[in-house]
């Protein structure tokens, strides 16, 4: 045995041995655990349940998943939402050694899967024989043999085999994924499967590609192949300034202006109430809420921010803090960084600061919709062009090299306009709502709803 | 977002490692440090020193390394943007700008994942204005129930047919459904309000002096950042 395996056996041993002889506490409440679901039995019923079928293809090439009917080979069935109590579960699963924990999670699977779905046969996604060695077990066949016993069918271990290892997926565009996995699976007896209704289990549908992959080597062999997933992990990512790419002569007063910033914007709130407080820290929470939220861009992924809604709704003085207070919460957890957070919130704030006039300004003419709308493009449209402008000056005068500015731009002025049309729309919707919900969040001065045509 | 931010704020909580036991201020002052020495550091000798010390103090704080690699990752995406953009032939000028911000980012991470955010969030509290300070502790803590909603609104909105039609039917939908979002976070705001009250809420959130309470683990910070000084003085000078 490798050092490294017995070290892991040794680790393994000493948690089963104290999972034994001490009572243990639910990570996600704190609460006593179940042993055999790990966390207590209210937290693991509360992980979001899902009860549709994604298209694992769709998923692959960054198109809507859901609904779709012209890859009837590529539906999946994922049973949870992977979150953080989901994912702690997986984690436990998957590499603290504790197979066990499939039984309750194939119950969960199982629910999911729709009455009619017809399974002859279950087996699971392989793994390269390399990891299988090193987990020490296939937690995709956990799940799966489990499955089949609630299903009443078969459970066969060896449909397909992995020909090949293949790196993560995770950071690699849907064309590369698919080239990734291009030839990855073979069916091993492809006779005994064909015509026949074959379930295929995976423990986390994250880009797909996996589960496409082996979904498409089933149905070329001449199988019926349906998939299900434990969990469904949607991907994110943000394009916030880091520390260490600008130069000091940027940051350092940006950072300071932006502090002068924060402390005159509460010199001019300061008879702000503490409910007007607490609002704003909700708005706050909303913004960086609706960060996680993707819309589909082609190959890309667009995180709205809601900077212009939030403008008009709260005012200058009071946008300005709230955008502070969210990048210092975004830098904290790795998102953006510390010694940028001024710079990032003068570019956010200043777009969010212009929303409210902008907003007064069309409302005299147009409903609070077409208002709002036009907020949120300028907002959006500032913002933005105040981003391009300081990465600009930041690869001019930064460290020395050739400064390519033109690829820059190129890559971030879809995204820039794509964002003002996409922000536009979202925070024409918002205020549509409200001003037939409740007009008077909206700021005064603007025409009715019902007198807009 | 969401798992990575729930995740840390829970190993944050729960840790028990000397690091978590380490007063904030303390913490604060010595990632602060980390973070200044990253972004003024002329030594690619000296980052990757600085690199693989911070790996090691979030290691040493029993950070989950997946977790933290997906959290000090995030500046992964604009770097690499801005790093083709400043290509100048060499391995030193891209090696500098990825050491930089990935480092200052995993400082930031080591710091959230070992210092419960009340207790971080105090003494930036006392630096920053009232609204600014009340707001920091305000938006953390509603933010995870707001990210739970709002997953739970577009994954709804999915499944309603609100993802079906033209792009700006699908948009405006979406805005609507934001709408209720606003409005809850309304209503949210004047729950936490009067609970405040209740509470005994008096003008300033958290006047607890926690965040400054010394232990014996902050003498193994302080002892980190004689070490982390010695070895910026030694490597500052290298290539």
């Amino acid at each position: 045995m490798k050092p490294g395996a017995l070290a892991r056996a040794l680790v393994s041993g000493a948690l089963d041995l104290e999972a034994f002889a001490l009572p243990q506490r639910c990570p996600a409440c704190g609460g006593p655990a179940e042993p055999e679901r790990s966390l207590c039995g209210p937290c693991f019923e509360r992980i979001p349940a899902l009860s549709f079928a994604l298209c694992a293809r769709c998923l692959v090439r960054g198109e809507e998943p859901v609904g779709c009917r012209r890859h009837p080979h590529a539906a999946v069935w994922p049973a949870l939402v992977y979150d953080e109590r989901a994912a702690l579960l997986v984690h436990a699963l998957k590499y603290g050694g504790r197979p066990g924990l499939a039984d309750a999670l194939a119950e969960r699977l199982a629910r999911a899967l729709p009455a009619g779905l017809g399974a002859d046969l279950v087996t699971a996604v392989p793994l390269h024989p390399a990891r299988r060695r090193e987990r020490g077990y296939n937690q995709a066949w956990q799940l799966a043999a489990r499955l089949a016993g609630r299903l009443g069918v078969p459970a066969i271990e060896d449909v397909l085999a992995r020909v090949r290892h293949t790196p993560a997926q995770a950071r690699l565009d849907p064309a590369r994924r698919r080239r990734n996995l291009a030839g990855a699976f073979r069916v091993v007896e492809p006779q005994r499967y064909r015509g026949r209704r074959v379930l295929i289990v995976d423990d986390v549908l994250t880009t797909g590609a996996t589960l496409e992959a082996c979904l498409e080597t089933l149905a070329a062999s001449g199988a019926r192949p349906v998939g299900a997933a434990l969990a469904w992990a949607q991907e994110m990512s943000h394009l916030h300034i880091p520390d260490g790419v600008l130069p000091v002569l940027l940051w350092a007063p940006g950072l300071a202006l932006a502090l002068l910033l924060v402390a005159a914007s509460a010199l001019v709130a300061r008879g702000a109430s503490r409910q007007q407080i607490a609002y704003q820290g909700a708005l706050g929470a909303l913004m960086l809420a609706v960060m996680a939220v993707e819309v589909p861009l082609g190959p890309l992924e667009y995180h709205l921010s809601l900077l212009g809604p939030v403008g008009v709704l709260l005012g200058p003085a009071a946008t300005f803090q709230v955008v502070f207070v969210a990048n210092a919460v975004l830098a904290l957890v790795g998102h953006g960084g510390l010694t940028v957070v001024g710079l990032n919130a003068l570019v956010l704030g200043a777009g969010g600061a212009l929303a409210r006039p902008v907003f007064r300004l069309l409302g005299r003419r147009l409903g609070a919709p077409a208002s709002m709308a036009g907020a949120a493009a300028v907002a959006q449209a500032v913002s933005g062009a105040l981003w391009l402008v300081v990465v600009a000056v930041g690869l001019r005068f930064g460290t020395p090299g050739a400064a390519r500015v033109g690829l820059f731009a190129g890559v971030a002025f879809p995204l820039w306009l794509a964002g003002v049309l996409i922000e536009s729309v979202v925070a024409f919707g918002i205020a549509r709502f409200l001003a037939r919900v409740r007009p008077d969040l909206l700021p005064g001065g603007v025409r009715p709803a019902q007198e807009v045509r | 977002m969401i798992n990575t931010l729930a995740q840390i704020d829970y190993v944050a909580s729960s840790g028990t490692t000397p690091w978590h036991r380490a007063s904030a201020l303390s913490k604060l002052l010595f990632a602060s440090g980390l973070v200044l020495l990253a972004v003024f550091a002329p030594s690619l000798w000296l980052l990757g020193g600085l690199y693989a010390a911070v790996w090691a103090l979030a290691l040493t704080a029993r950070l989950p390394w997946r977790l933290t690699l997906a959290a000090a990752g995030y500046p992964l995406a604009f770097t690499v943007l801005f790093l083709l953009a400043r290509w100048d032939g060499t391995a030193a000028t891209p090696l500098r700008l990825l050491l930089r911000p990935l480092t200052a980012s995993l400082a930031a991470v080591w710091l959230v994942g070992t210092t419960p955010y009340p207790d971080l969030f105090a003494p930036l509290s006392r630096v920053l204005p009232r609204s600014v300070g009340d707001g920091l502790f305000l938006t953390y803590r509603s933010l995870f129930e707001l990210m739970g909603r709002t997953s739970g609104l577009w994954r709804a909105l999915r499944l309603r047919g609100g993802a079906s039609g033209t792009v700006r039917r699908r948009l405006t939908l979406a805005g609507e459904g934001f709408a209720t979002m606003v409005l809850y976070g309304f209503d949210h705001s004047q729950r936490v309000y009067a609970a405040m009250l209740l509470r005994g809420h008096s003008g300033r959130i958290c006047g607890c002096h926690h965040y400054a309470e010394g232990s014996r683990a902050d003498l193994l910070v302080a002892a980190a950042g004689l070490v982390v000084t010695a070895g910026a003085v030694l490597l500052w000078r290298l290539p």
